[in-house]
């Protein structure tokens, strides 16, 4: 097979054969439909939900996907802007990387998809605590990326600079930060996964309204065809966002 | 006339383990306008030392370095090319030799202008909107060179340039660096391994040794002839090596 032939199988053929398996296993084993809809139930639902024309928990999936949407960007524009700052710091600093680094590593590692609850607890049921989350999340991957990035510039580039008596804020911008951004990026990229899921899982756990929410709802209600759309719809979101910035990275790192 | 002088320079580093090493004992060296000098030596007697300190990347330990008109202040009066290229690997070939002229705040129009006029000199000419991974690894360090002479340094510092490079490879950049060297009349300090690389290109050479790092001789290399490839069967060529080579063991 050649390379197109494969991507083809891949991104076409694959899918609808494991749709097709799904939709015999339902049909053929008569799967009761609260447990696993049929796909063409599941469509169907889908095409409802992206009319506009049904209403759950008084918003449609637009607004439901709005909301969910501003969470991730301005969680993810809060985390990243944070975490590129301390990063930047901490790479500039050695000395006051080695005071809060044990700390930064002990908040690093802590599950906080586990602290979740903690976070409604500390900062109520509303937008506060859902960002909080994201914030989370988003900050670490971005602060290692910056981190990493700014200290492995080339000892030769610095060098360089340093012939060529460049003022520290021409090192910067015109050597180190151009230099650092695939490890940004390889950590921006982390982020917005982890935004993403972020996003959802505080719907998920406190409001009324947002793709979490749904879910939620759609499970409470028994709604399995909501249930499965949603399903699809998250993971779709998810890979817009992976691939918008795949793109926008591809587009910057032309030069690799 | 001479353009700047090292009295009694020396280097002392500090290991990790809290050792010291002299990697330079006291040397002196006067380096005269528009020559080409070489350094050799065997490994680790001290030849990028002394560059680096030429270059003002280190600081010698003792002695000072004497220049006739004051001391750089200016990134544009030190040059130095590195065994690797060290090409900004997101830029095109022409806006890497233009970097030191935006640093320098020359604007873009004429920076445009020099670099690819510099780029023409080193046989680039029609590489300047190329990215460095597009390039083989002696036009890359031919790039390398543009850029160190774009801004006419006072002084050009190379640290074995060629090192990396095939002897077919070095041979043909030997004789692009005669070339560009007459054009441009630059002061040339080279280092190199190699002792016909340093018979060929040099006015003079110095010889260092090892243990503590210093300069044993230096000689000043005259030839009848013209340099170029029809040099290297002549006997003068030939006895430079030989005497080069003794002073090595
Ligand atoms: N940053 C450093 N810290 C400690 N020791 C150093 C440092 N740089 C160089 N040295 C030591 O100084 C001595 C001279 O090093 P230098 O790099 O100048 O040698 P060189 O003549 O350029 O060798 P080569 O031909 O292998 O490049 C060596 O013994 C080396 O170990
Ligand atoms: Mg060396």
């Amino acid at each position: 097979m050649t390379k197109s032939q494969q991507r083809w199988v891949f991104s076409f053929v694959t899918p609808f054969a494991l749709i097709g398996l799904w939709w015999a296993y339902v049909e053929l084993l008569n799967v009761p439909r609260f447990i696993l809809p049929s796909p063409l139930v599941v469509a169907e639902e889908l095409v409802k939900l992206f009319s506009g024309s049904v209403k759950h928990a008084g918003k449609t999936l637009w607004q439901h996907l709005g909301y969910t949407l501003s969470i991730i960007a301005t969680g993810f524009a809060i985390g990243s802007a944070s975490g590129f700052g301390l990063g930047f710091i901490l790479a500039k600093m050695p000395k006051v990387e080695k005071i809060v680094s044990p700390y930064i590593f002990f908040f690093q590692t802590a599950p906080k998809i586990a602290l979740a609850p903690l976070f409604i607890l500390w900062f109520g049921l509303g937008l506060a605590s859902k960002l909080v989350l994201v914030v989370s999340l988003v900050f670490f991957p971005v602060m290692i990326g910056t981190m990493l990035g700014l200290r492995s510039v080339p000892e030769n580039m610095i060098s360089l600079s340093r012939i060529l008596k460049l003022t520290t804020y021409q090192r910067l911008t015109r050597i180190e930060l151009p230099s650092a951004v695939p490890e940004i990026f390889a950590g921006l990229k982390v982020a917005s996964v982890q935004a993403t899921i972020g996003a959802i899982l505080a719907e998920w756990l406190s409001g009324s309204i947002g793709l979490g929410y749904l879910m939620t709802y759609a499970g409470a209600t028994y709604k399995s065809p909501l249930l499965f759309s949603m399903v699809i719809v998250t993971a779709l979101l998810g890979i817009l966002i992976y691939q918008f910035l795949g793109t926008l990275e591809r587009w910057l790192l032309s030069w690799r | 006339m001479e353009l700047v002088r090292a009295e009694g320079i020396t280097k002392t580093f500090t290991t990790r383990s809290g050792g010291e090493v002299q990697a330079l004992s006291p040397t002196s060296l006067s380096i005269q306008e528009g020559e080409f000098l070489s350094l050799i030596g065997p490994s680790g007697c001290g030849k990028s030392t002394l560059l680096r300190i030429l270059s003002g990347l280190i600081e010698p330990s003792g002695g000072e370095l004497i220049w006739k008109d004051g001391a750089p202040t200016s990134g544009s009066d030190v040059g130095f090319v590195f065994q690797e290229p060290v090409l900004l690997p997101w830029l095109s070939i022409r806006d890497n030799v233009r970097f030191p002229l935006d640093a320098f705040g020359v604007s873009k129009a004429e920076g445009n202008e020099r670099a690819m006029e510099m780029l023409k000199l080193v046989g680039l000419g029609d590489f300047g909107s190329a990215l460095p991974k597009e390039l083989s690894g002696g036009m890359r360090q031919r790039a390398a060179i543009a850029r160190a002479l774009v801004y006419r340094p006072r002084i050009v510092l190379m640290d074995e340039p060629f090192g990396a490079l095939d002897l077919l490879t070095r041979d043909r950049m030997n004789d692009e660096l005669l070339r560009i060297k007459q054009e441009v009349g630059a002061t040339i300090v080279f280092v190199t391994h190699s002792i016909e690389e340093a018979a060929y290109l040099s006015d003079r050479v110095a010889v260092m040794c090892a243990r503590p790092g210093r300069i044993r001789t230096i000689h000043d290399i005259k030839y009848d002839v013209e340099r170029g490839e029809a040099l290297k069967d002549n006997p003068q060529f030939h006895h430079w090596l030989s005497v080069l080579r003794k002073e090595l063991k």
